[in-house]
């Protein structure tokens, strides 16, 4: 399968996610946000919430079944959920195992 | 509008009696199993489906869900029993047990979730059983795989309380279902002679309980476990 760039997409989704959650969205929101660590936009259960959004748009607009929170993302270094960038590349992975 | 209720193992004894004691009730039911069901009728979808997949799970939740447009409880019935002396307990029946009883109402309670936070409602009903407080001889592996399912539901209920999605367990009695069938009869009398009402569990018994796990007014009631006949 080939590479998807889904940022502009996730970063809407994100920006959504934040108003129906009473989060005020930054004003630069873009695909290099912090989604975790201290400096994140989330707190730990929002991030959780977030991750299930984005496997639901997954599923529903691009008929892909994917595990996010999978052993492999889990266990790495550097975490595939630090922003939309590194998320987008971690899809592809998947995508094209 | 009517709540839609997944119930797992529903094609036969206490999942089937759920089933067709809901669909009275007007709920729509979503059933799974591993093989076809008869029961027909317009609230139920009846979905093939094995607990231990992964991905059979999350297709089964995104089916029922799709053809409901929700899914507001979640009933984890699917079990097995085994009951035998742990040293004649082969590896692959331990395995066999905890994927069925623990894997399966993980996955269930964990892809149902995701459906229920966004709406920040929902319930899980697990199944545990009278087998765990009273640590029966020669149910080693199926008591320990209940007790697993006690310890999941108490501390999902702490993850998700804040989705206002509660859950609590049930332990039943023996009742005579296909599961109680391969136990000799003096080992059921010997555990409804340990039970504080001695008598053999009724479906009814289970079903009065999981209404009140699942009534909306029992918001309050999370992390709970009911252990049927006074344990």
């Amino acid at each position: 399968m080939n590479n998807i760039n889904i940022q502009e997409e996730l970063v809407a989704l994100l920006k959504q996610f934040l108003i129906d959650n009473g989060i005020e969205p930054l004003l630069n929101l873009n695909e290099e946000t912090r989604l975790i660590g201290s400096n994140s936009i989330f707190d730990s259960m929002e991030l959780v919430q977030f991750i299930v959004e984005v496997e639901t748009f997954l599923h529903e607009k691009l008929n892909l079944e994917i595990q996010l929170a999978s052993e492999k993302a889990m266990s790495r270094r550097s975490s595939p959920f630090i922003s939309i960038k590194s998320l987008n590349l971690y899809i592809n992975e998947i995508i094209n195992e | 509008m009517s709540k839609t209720i997944l119930i797992t193992g529903s094609r036969k004894g206490i999942g089937r009696y759920l089933t067709e004691y809901y669909l009275q009730k007007s709920f729509n039911v979503i059933g799974c199993s591993r093989s076809s069901s008869d029961i027909i009728h317009e609230k139920y979808l009846h979905i093939l489906c094995d607990v231990t997949d992964e991905k059979q799970v999350v297709k089964t939740v995104r089916e029922g869900n799709k053809k409901f447009g929700d899914i507001d409880i979640l009933i984890n019935n699917a079990g097995k029993a085994s009951l035998n002396h742990s040293l004649l307990t082969p590896a692959s029946t331990v395995k066999d047990i905890f994927e069925t009883n623990l894997l399966g109402s993980f996955l269930f309670s964990r892809e149902c979730s995701k459906i229920m936070m966004k709406k920040k409602w929902g319930r899980i009903v697990n199944f545990s059983t009278i087998a765990v407080p009273l640590s029966l001889e020669g149910e080693l592996i199926y008591a320990s795989s209940k007790s697993a399912i006690e310890k999941m539901s108490q501390i999902f209920s702490k993850e998700l309380s804040k989705y206002n999605i509660t859950v609590n367990t049930i332990g039943p009695t023996p009742i005579l279902t296909d599961l109680i069938k391969v136990v000799p009869k003096d080992k059921v009398d010997d555990i409804l002679n340990k039970q504080t009402l001695k008598r053999f569990g009724e479906f009814s018994d289970i079903s009065n309980v999981i209404d009140f796990f699942i009534h909306s007014n029992s918001s309050f009631i999370t992390g709970q476990k009911i252990y049927l006949g006074g344990l």
